[in-house]
């Protein structure tokens, strides 16, 4: 059976503008060799820094951004070259939810209507249904029906993402990438988002890539997971065996540094040297070893090839070693 | 023994354009020690940030009537009733703060070394060599690498966690005994976040400083906190040792918090608090937590809800703590 989506080695580049005019033109690597896969109904997380590349390997999947190398296969259809008009009917089955429901949010056309912009665009059902349609859709993300006729500004923002959640509901996806969706929400009410998204999953068979920075989250929700620094997949696996043993240092120090309410669960802080180099000359070899506390001369040799299965693999020369 | 900053009935209300009042804070004591942790924990709204700007003088008196009483450092005197020339002396050498965003709190105009002398040049007076050498030497206590060279950098030259490191060497510049840090590792990696919730123990240890730790996270002030205040709505709702309010919460909004955070079982719904977060120009009478509790009965909407004692330093705004 194939995967639902399947990214092959995705390198996004942005170019930069160099500040003297003679100079060579350089390029940012935002996103570098990585692969991942998602199953139907699978929630796969991405975790990783600020400039780790999660959201721009986001956008690349969703060919918001053109990937500069790879491929990405959504349910057996390679994306790459696809006109936009043969994009559409794949755009219907992958949908996207931000962080910022405000900013995603038309500030001035009212729920009901925003909810129903994707109808008109794939042409689903007539003017006539589309009010029960969006009534359907707001009671399933747990709104009242009057909220169509409210615009954003009236709304919580735990009520604003679950319009966000209608929206990309409307047209019945497959998948959902989900950039940060629950990071903005206060606590009390991103536990009631992450019950819907983990409600969605089991009740519609609803894919996702759930890319967010809090690691609790991810551990909670996610089924398999991936771990970016600088661009590039540092461990993947199941998330139980990649949280419950950490194999590669990034991950081990980024679960260290997460601060733990349970002194039982609270580790030996690895304290991690200065911060992320920049992607414009990332280091060779290994990208993390000007932090790691384990980097030897070998390090900068080559780029490490993710070692394991399917289950558990990381990116680290030396992972037999210091485990 | 008195304590180093107290607070009584501190109440705010916010005068709006057209000329009508909402209430942001209603009342409510609080006190922190010399040299102690206490962390003031909430979530959107719940009037955490305010109680930081209203203790160092920095809300708009025409905008913001502030009621009650701060003392600080046993002085005879009420802080809210002093001139604002000399709250200005006071701040930034007896009471410093610190902010969520520190590209926005830098001038971004002024470089590092002039931004740290400013307090040094203004309290303590400092010229010339002697100036530079303090400036150098707070870039260094914050663990800034190469610090000579780092003082003559703008703000946009330096990382996020750089710049944290340098709005804390400008807030500790003239040895504070108190200072206040508003969400100050809320914009940061969690990494880094660790780098710099490390500094603010270690530099507090070396000086013995109080501190007031403004957070929406639980793990965060669980990290940092010796004592804790739990605000929903503008009302403290719980004050506990750290480690007593996470292991017996007595109120049902700290209890609904800390089981609505991810870590149980993998896969399993969250214990989430129904509702959204309170609004609070439409607070509803009686208990603020009211419309969202699960003990609620007829007794909690009448009346605004006291504050109960627990046990020794442990206090529930809650009609029921006893029975939870």
């Amino acid at each position: 059976m194939t995967a639902l989506l399947e990214a092959t080695d995705l390198g996004v580049d942005f170019p930069i503008r160099s500040d003297t005019p003679f100079a060579a033109p350089q390029r940012l690597r935002a996103v570098d060799g990585v692969s991942v896969c998602v199953g139907r109904g699978e929630i796969v997380g991405v975790v990783g820094e600020s400039g780790s590349g999660k959201t721009t390997l986001g956008r690349a999947i969703l060919r918001l951004v053109e990937p500069t190398r790879g491929a990405v296969r959504f349910d057996g259809v390679d994306l790459a070259g696809l006109s936009p008009r043969a994009m559409l009917p794949i755009r219907r089955r992958m949908q996207a939810v931000f962080q910022d429901p405000a900013g995603s949010l038309n500030p001035v056309m009212t729920v009901g209507a925003a909810i129903a912009e994707p109808f008109a665009i794939h042409g689903i059902g007539n003017r006539r249904d589309r009010p029960g349609r969006v009534a359907a859709l707001l009671e399933r993300v747990g709104l009242s029906a009057d909220t169509a006729a409210k615009l954003p500004y009236a709304l919580s923002g735990g009520q604003r993402q679950r319009v966000g959640i209608a929206r990309a509901l409307a047209v019945s996806p497959d998948l959902i990438v989900a950039d940060e969706a629950v990071s903005a929400l206060d606590v009390s009410v991103q536990a009631q988002i992450v019950n819907l998204l983990g409600d969605l999953r089991a009740e519609l068979g609803l894919a996702m890539l759930f890319i967010a920075h809090d690691l609790a989250v991810v551990d909670h929700l996610c089924d398999r997971v991936i771990v970016l620094y600088l661009g590039r997949v540092m461990e993947a696996g199941r998330t139980d065996a990649v949280f419950s043993a950490p194999r590669h240092p990034y991950t081990r120090a980024l679960l260290a540094a997460a601060p733990q309410i349970d002194p039982a669960l609270r580790r030996v802080p690895v304290v991690l040297a200065g911060e992320l180099p920049s992607p414009v000359s990332p280091p060779s070899g290994c990208v993390f070893r000007t932090r790691c506390p384990h980097a030897i001369a070998d390090c900068s040799e080559a780029v490490p090839p993710l070692v394991g299965d399917a289950n558990h693999a990381a990116a680290c020369i030396r992972q037999a070693e210091i485990g | 023994m008195t304590p180093l900053l107290d607070i009584r009935g501190l109440t705010l209300d916010f005068v709006d354009d057209d000329g009508t009042a909402w209430r942001a804070l209603h009342g409510f004591d609080l006190a922190i020690e010399a040299g102690e942790t206490l962390a003031l924990v909430g979530e959107s709204g719940s009037g955490k940030s305010v109680t930081g700007l209203a203790i160092m003088g920095l809300l708009d008196r025409r905008r913001a009537r502030i009621g009650g009483a701060i003392h600080f450092e046993g002085r005879a005197g009420n802080l809210l009733d002093l001139p604002s020339a000399e709250i200005a002396r006071m701040r930034g050498r007896d009471v410093a703060m610190i902010f969520q965003e520190p590209m926005t709190s830098l001038n971004p105009v002024m470089t590092v070394a002039r931004q740290i002398a400013e307090p040094l040049r203004r309290h303590q007076h400092l010229k010339g060599a002697v100036l530079r050498d303090a400036v150098i030497a707070a870039l260094t206590e914050v663990g800034i690498p190469d610090p000579a060279r780092r003082a003559a950098a703008f703000a946009h030259e330096l990382s996020g966690g750089m710049r944290q490191r340098v709005l804390i060497a400008i807030a500790l510049a003239c040895n504070p005994q108190l200072l206040i840090a508003d969400e100050p590792t809320t914009a940061l990696d969690v990494t880094v976040q660790a780098q710099i919730l490390d500094l603010l123990q270690s530099l507090q240890a070396r000086r013995g400083m109080a501190m007031l730790f403004i957070s929406h996270s639980l793990a965060v002030v669980a990290a940092i906190a010796d004592r804790v205040a739990v605000m929903y709505g503008g009302s403290i709702v719980e004050t506990a040792p750290a480690a007593v309010l996470f292991a017996s919460p007595r109120h049902p909004y700290t209890r609904g918090l800390l089981s609505s955070l991810p870590g149980g079982q993998r896969g399993q719904r969250l214990r989430a608090i129904p509702g959204s977060v309170v609004d609070p120009r439409r607070r509803p009478p009686g208990c603020v937590f009211g419309p969202r509790c699960g003990h609620v009965d007829a007794a909690c909407t009448t009346g605004a809800v006291p504050m109960a004692a627990v046990a020794v330093n442990h206090a529930s705004r809650c009609l029921h703590w006893a029975a939870l």
